[in-house]
């Protein structure tokens, strides 16, 4: 009995570190711990669903290891939910339901089996008949915490916002202490649109566990939009030190702007780029915004454009301090160049794009080297990171990158020579080298 | 100043016919606004704005349902990378996003998006309240971008009572919030839009006005808004460089016209939102700047739902409207809506002229002129539309018009029709004084023809020496003083009877005064005149054919008057086919040729046995012409006691046969014919007035041949055609010689006579030419001896036997004609055996006459009874008369024998 209380507890708690996963995933469409809704969001990628499975599985891992312990209700009961987990174990959820459901056929008031069924189908995107299993389980045992988590989730996945927001709270009058209950109540309240309870549900998550860093970020917006910038900013900070790139996303907007925090540029930018780094396009969005501004020199904004030149080289200077070996003349010029002449040509290529992404010139000039002719045993020619960052801020209409790309397609380096696509980059170009490679392409037969 | 009041009186009634029916009349006015905006041709709308529209592809990429607020987020950051000068979105943010769609991170997101682009407006729905709270608004609740204004001041406008359908988040960050109310009118088309809705202190205004505000860089202190005349942007900065204020025109509700262009966005510049979707994902910057730089974005949510009327179409969503509104505005294009009171004004103006155009040029040209009128104000109303844009009001001004003109024709018909009554009146009363007048003078010419011979016999009493011949001279002074006064009696009378009969003739002339008739219309009746086999080119006869046909569809009586042979029973035929009567029977009776005694019978019927000789039942005239039309000729003539009769009849419709003892039912028309002046009989009593005025429904006057000389030569060829076809001899004519000889005919009896004559010269010739030889034309001359009774007789009777005129007309002293009267009178006096009415009758030959030769002849005689009255016996009264009556014509003395002893017999 007790095994089968831990697989329950276990289980629930893989739906919350899926929203974990969730939170801290590179991909930039808001996942969440619900399975995919059949109307309004698409299926959840692949990579998703094995993270999920994965986590299931180990959950399963945990309750058999504990299982020795226990005393069966019944020896066929435990021996079909013994074959359900093993079936969970190969990903075969159609199979573990069932065996679950022979389970229950022989012994109907079991907990853990229905509790697993209504799980297993929840997984599979059965929320109706995931609802009903366990409405049963609470109709057997109304004291389960877990089981009225397990509801109000399912409810959510079906937008029943008043009904999920009854379960929950009669959870956590069973167990004020469950994290989770606060967090999806937060969730609820919210979408209910009541910001206030929100914001409630979200500090009482942290009272128990203060190093939760989604719920940290959930809060850090709430108070955001109650207009609170100063509060949001300080839970978003919470949430972008432990690695969430959506806060860190949106504390550098709040740095950019001097909402709820001094106006710094580069304090933004940094934060941007740990979000970029970790694949937040908005983030992307925001550095080549800053990046336009720099360089194509708008004239509504030179004052902006000058902030921005500031703030990025302020960011090459912070990168110059993560190599406190290399000489300081040499940081100000590039870290990167600085790498390559040492030989670290393997280490510098990383760097050099980060100080080339934050317009450093040198950094731009050895990447169009090292891209045409590699490092001698270090690096070969052609290198696909250096052709990804040359393209990327080609589209962003940078001129030299432009001209560099356009180089590449006419001269064919590491990708097939296209000279129509070379002309079209070229086109409009004010740099010289771009206007005099743009007459040798039109000369060219 | 009559017209005046016909304008003010029908202004009135228009506009309380506005009270009474305001829906149906706004419906109509506010119509044909709608067709002028369906028909015009759509003007681009301004090129400063862009919308973008979610169609069925976008829905398909997106979802048809909400969005992810991220990628609206996604949308306003590029828009506004891309030099979008405002975006504005109307799409719902008034729902937290739930987990599925992005949760709160993808509203922060929109939020930081909206924030960071600075050039956000979002439209949020205002929910309406009876009353204005006059609290101040709570902090929070309402948007830095509302001008604050007076709440007393702008207490007429809507006032809103909670705000819904957007997200404080969203709102903080907004640029602009505008509110998408937008009310239909009564007949539910959505033709206006309120500019700003009261909320509290705070003035909200329209989500296509918070757009212009944002677009034109308007801050809410700049904002001056004044109700019922304008509101006025201080200092607005045009996209062409140029500052100025933009006033737009708002009724006192705050609402202003939409003037929309083309029906949905299709005069917009537009783009599907995957379009920009897909040149954001491929990083088309140069694109998208192309697209939207400088412009309004408007993001348009899909069309489905609830739709909305206005004026172009039907399948418009409140956004749509919005847009309309914001090219509206940034166009300049405001339509203004004149005011109730200047509709008033024009009404009274134009139904002011259009009477007086009616009541001074009348008929067709009245008309003619008043459609002119209002076609005048028609094109004025769509000049002012279409270059001034200004709607001018239609129904009201348009209506009253109409009105005015029906009213102001049917007023004058009203006043001619009550003026010819009191014309009728004046006229009887003048008859009435004629005849009175008439009588004087009789009485008063035989008291100076009584005094002369008295005054003659005194003299010749005087001469004899007698011994009394100074009393005699004294009796003879007295009459010479009497017959001086009463001369100068006579002479006053008869200056009477001129003036009399000069106004009478005046009034004649009043009442049948005819409009002159165009040459085209000449043509035209004519040629109708010939079908109906009135032959003439006459305009006189023309206008009476002309008045035939207008009133022939009524069922109002007709009297004809005319000659003898004028052809009254022609006319009334075209009365009867000209009517709605015509397939029903005409029946045509001559009141002079029915016997006194079976005048009953024959117009009423009688059953079988009412008298000797009703063997079966018979139907009278007025059965036979059940539904028809009787035709009642020689009227005059009918005796006085048949005249009650057919008044009855003639009023209630009813009549019994002779004998019947139930009545029977008669529709009628009746149309009556007479050479006699019945105003005068009625004057004269001898046709009643009742009758008269019943018959006298409309009254047509027939002129004699004589007075239309130009339709002799017509009559003439006509008729010799036609007996000449009646015999089979073609090719007949009538020499010019012959046609001269029948101008200068008098033609007493009209074309009667002169068909008669024709018929018989046609039977009579040889040839093939009529010449004036054929025509056997009695020689026009005086009667042989003009001293024989028949010529003086003549005479008397053709100047009405005034004794004056008489002795003018035949060069005799007055004397002279008065003893030839004298004598004619005792010998009809004797002829007729005492009776005095027969004998005037005789004598006079016109019942019209009777009267006066009547009085005549008992003067005459009781002259002569005075006379006698001196004499023992008639021998010497015989004596005594024959100096006294020594004038008298000798063949007449012995009808004065006869009647003295006749009066000494009788004593």
């Amino acid at each position: 009995m007790k095994a089968l209380v831990v697989l329950l507890s276990v289980l629930s708690m893989t739906a919350l570190s899926l929203e974990n996963v969730s939170a801290v995933s590179p991909d930039d469409t808001e996942k969440t711990s619900l399975p995919p809704d059949q109307t309004a969001a698409p299926a959840p990628p692949p990579s998703q669903q094995g993270q999920a499975r994965a986590e299931l599985r180990e959950a399963v891992r945990a309750l058999t290891k504990q299982r020795d312990g226990a005393h069966p209700h019944s020896h066929s009961a435990e021996a079909y939910l013994e074959v359900a987990l093993a079936l969970i174990e190969t990903d075969n959820l159609p199979g573990a339901i069932a065996q679950l459901r022979e389970a229950l056929r022989l012994q109907p008031d079991s907990i853990p089996a229905r509790s697993g069924l209504g799980l297993a189908l929840y997984h599979m995107g059965d929320v109706d008949s995931a609802i009903e299993e366990y409405r049963v389980v609470l109709e057997l045992q109304p004291n389960l915490a877990q089981a009225h988590i397990n509801l109000a989730m399912a409810l959510m996945a079906k937008h029943d916002w008043a009904a999920a927001r009854t379960e929950l709270q009669s959870a956590l009058r069973l167990q004020p202490d469950l994290v989770e209950g606060h967090y999806n109540l937060g969730v609820v309240q919210y979408t209910m649109g009541n910001l206030s309870g929100a914001i409630e549900a979200y500090r009482q998550a942290l009272r128990l566990k203060p190093d939760f860093a989604d719920a940290h970020y959930n809060l850090g917006l709430m108070l955001k939009l109650a207009n609170q910038p100063a509060d949001a900013v300080q839970e978003l900070l919470a949430a972008a030190r432990a690695g969430l790139p959506k806060a860190q996303y949106f504390l550098g907007a709040a740095y950019a702007s001097g909402n709820g925090v001094e106006r710094n540029l580069a304090v933004a930018i940094t934060w941007w780029f740990r979000a970029a780094e970790q694949g937040m396009s908005q983030a992307r969005e925001s550095l080549a915004q800053q990046r336009q501004l720099a360089l194509l020199k708008t004239k509504q904004s030179p004052v902006e454009a000058r902030a921005a030149v500031e703030a990025f080289k302020d960011f090459r200077a912070q990168i110059a301090k993560e190599f406190p070996d290399l000489n300081a003349n040499v940081a100000e010029e590039s870290v990167g160049v600085s790498l390559v002449r040492q030989g670290r040509s393997q280490e510098a290529v990383p760097v050099l794009i980060r100080e080339a992404y934050a317009l450093s010139e040198p950094a731009q000039a050895e990447l169009e080297t090292l891209y045409e002719n590699g490092a001698d045993g270090q690096l070969k020619p052609y290198d696909a990171r250096i052709l990804t960052y040359f393209k990327t801020t080609a589209t962003e209409g940078l001129p030299r990158p432009r001209t560099v790309l356009a180089l590449i397609y006419a001269k064919g380096l590491g990708v097939p020579q296209d000279l129509t696509k070379a002309g079209s980059l070229l086109k409009g170009n004010p740099n010289e080298d771009a206007q005099r490679l743009l007459k040798e392409i039109s000369a060219a037969p | 100043m009559y017209a005046a009041l016909i304008g003010l009186l029908t202004t009135v009634i228009m506009l309380a016919g506005w009270f009474w029916a305001s829906n149906s009349l706004t419906a109509l006015e506010w119509s044909m606004y709608d067709a002028w905006t369906r028909l015009k041709r759509p003007a681009r709308a301004s090129p400063w704005i862009v919308v973008i529209n979610r169609d069925a592809a976008t829905d398909a990429r997106f979802g048809a349902g909400a969005w992810d607020h991220a990628v609206l987020a996604r949308f306003i950051t590029a828009l506004g990378r891309a030099g979008a000068a405002v975006i504005g979105l109307e799409f719902p943010l008034g729902e937290p996003s739930p987990p599925t769609r992005g949760g709160i991170a993808s509203d922060a997101m929109l939020s930081e998006a909206t924030k960071s682009s600075g050039r956000v407006v979002y439209p949020v729905r205002v929910n309406l309240s009876e009353v204005a709270p006059p609290q101040q608004a709570a902090p929070g609740t309402v948007h830095p971008s509302w001008p604050i204004v007076k709440t007393d001041q702008l207490r007429s406008f809507r006032q809103a009572e909670t705000l819904t359908g957007l997200l404080p988040a969203f709102a903080y960050q907004a640029k602009g919030v505008g509110h998408t109310l937008v009310l239909a009118d009564e007949d539910g088309v959505v033709r206006r839009a309120p500019l700003y809705v009261m909320f509290n202190d705070r003035a909200i205004p329209a989500f296509g006005l918070a757009l212009t505000a944002t677009f034109l860089q308007v801050a809410p202190e700049q904002v001056s808004i004044n109700p019922g005349g304008a509101v006025k942007f201080q200092e607005a900065r045009f996209p062409d460089g140029r500052t100025a204020p933009l006033i737009t025109p708002i009724d006192t509700r705050g609402e202003t016209l939409i003037n929309y262009t083309g029906e949905g966005t299709a005069a917009f510049t537009s783009f599907s939102f995957l379009e920009i979707w897909n040149a954001l994902e491929e990083k088309e910057m140069e694109k998208l700047r192309e697209w939207v730089g400088g412009k309004v974005v408007l993001l348009l949510p899909t069309t489905q739902g609830p739709t909305i009327r206005t004026p172009v179409g039907r399948h418009v969503s409140a956004a749509i409207i919005q847009a309309h509104l914001l090219n509206t505005l940034l166009s300049g294009n405001s339509v203004k809506q004149a005011s109730p009171i200047s509709g008033v004004f024009g009404a009274l103006l134009l139904t002011t002229v259009a009477a007086w155009l009616i009541l001074s040029l009348g008929g067709w040209k009245g008309f003619a002129s008043t459609a002119v009128l209002a076609a005048s104000y028609l094109a004025i109303v769509l000049f002012t539309l279409s270059f001034g844009g200004w709607i001018l009001p239609v129904v009201m001004p348009l209506g009253a018009l109409t009105l005015a003109t029906a009213g102001a024709t049917v007023s004058l018909h009203l006043t001619a029709s009550y003026r010819m009554r009191l014309m009728e009146g004046a006229m009887l009363r003048v008859q009435q004084e004629l005849v009175a007048v008439r009588e004087a003078l009789v009485c008063q010419e035989s008291n100076t023809e009584g005094l002369e011979e008295d005054l003659e016999e005194a003299r010749a009493a005087a001469a004899r020496p007698t011994g009394k011949e100074q009393e005699l001279l004294q009796a003879a002074d007295i009459l010479r003083e009497q017959l001086t006064t009463a001369r100068t009696q006579e002479t006053a009378t008869r200056h009477r009877l001129q003036e009399l009969e000069h106004e009478l003739q005046s009034l004649r002339a009043v009442t049948s005064e005819t409009h002159r008739l165009g040459d085209a219309e000449q043509e035209r009746l004519r040629l109708e005149c010939d079908a109906l086999g009135i032959i003439t080119r006459d305009p006189q006869v023309l206008a009476v054919f002309r008045d035939i046909k207008k009133g022939a569809r009524s069922s109002l009586s007709v009297l004809i008057m005319g000659e003898p042979g004028t052809g009254k029973e022609l006319f009334a035929r075209a009365v009867h086919r000209l009517s709605p009567r015509a397939s029903q029977p005409f029946i045509a009776i001559n009141m002079a040729a029915i016997s006194p005694e079976l005048f009953e019978s024959e117009l009423f019927g009688h059953v079988r046995g009412s008298f000797t000789g009703a063997m079966g039942d018979r139907k009278g005239y007025f059965e036979l012409a059940h539904q028809g039309t009787i035709f009642m000729d020689e009227i005059g003539d009918l005796r006085l006691e048949h005249q009650g009769k057919l008044l009855r009849v003639l009023q209630e419709k009813t009549f019994y046969r002779v004998g019947a003892t139930k009545p029977t039912m008669i529709d009628v028309r009746v149309v009556a014919a007479t050479n006699k002046d019945l105003q005068r009989g009625v004057s004269e009593g001898w046709f009643r007035e009742d009758l008269y005025f019943r018959l006298n429904g409309m009254a047509l006057r027939l002129p004699p041949l004589r007075e239309r000389r130009q339709d002799l030569a017509l009559l003439a060829e006509r008729f010799v055609l036609d007996a000449a076809a009646r015999i089979g001899r073609n090719g007949l004519t009538l020499s010019e010689e012959a046609l001269a000889a029948l101008q200068a005919q008098p033609w007493k009896g009209n074309v009667r006579e002169l068909y008669h004559c024709l018929e018989q010269a046609v039977a009579l010739v040889e040839g093939n030419l009529l010449t004036k030889h054929d025509l056997r034309l009695a020689p026009w001359s005086p009667p042989p001896d003009p001293n024989s009774d028949e010529a003086v007789l003549d005479c008397l009777r053709q100047q009405e036997f005034d004794m004056q005129a008489t002795a003018r007309a035949l060069s005799w002293d007055r004397s002279t004609v008065t003893q030839h009267l004298k004598g004619m009178g005792f010998r009809a006096l004797v002829e007729s055996g005492g009776d005095q009415a027969k004998a005037a009758l005789t004598l006079a030959g016109d019942p019209a006459l009777v009267r006066t030769v009547e009085l005549k002849l008992l003067e005459y005689y009781e002259h002569l009874v005075k006379t006698l009255q001196e004499f023992g016996t008639p021998e010497e009264a015989i004596a005594a008369c024959r100096k006294r009556f020594k004038n008298l014509p000798d063949r007449h003395y012995r009808f004065v024998e006869v009647l003295i002893r006749k009066h000494f017999d009788r004593s």
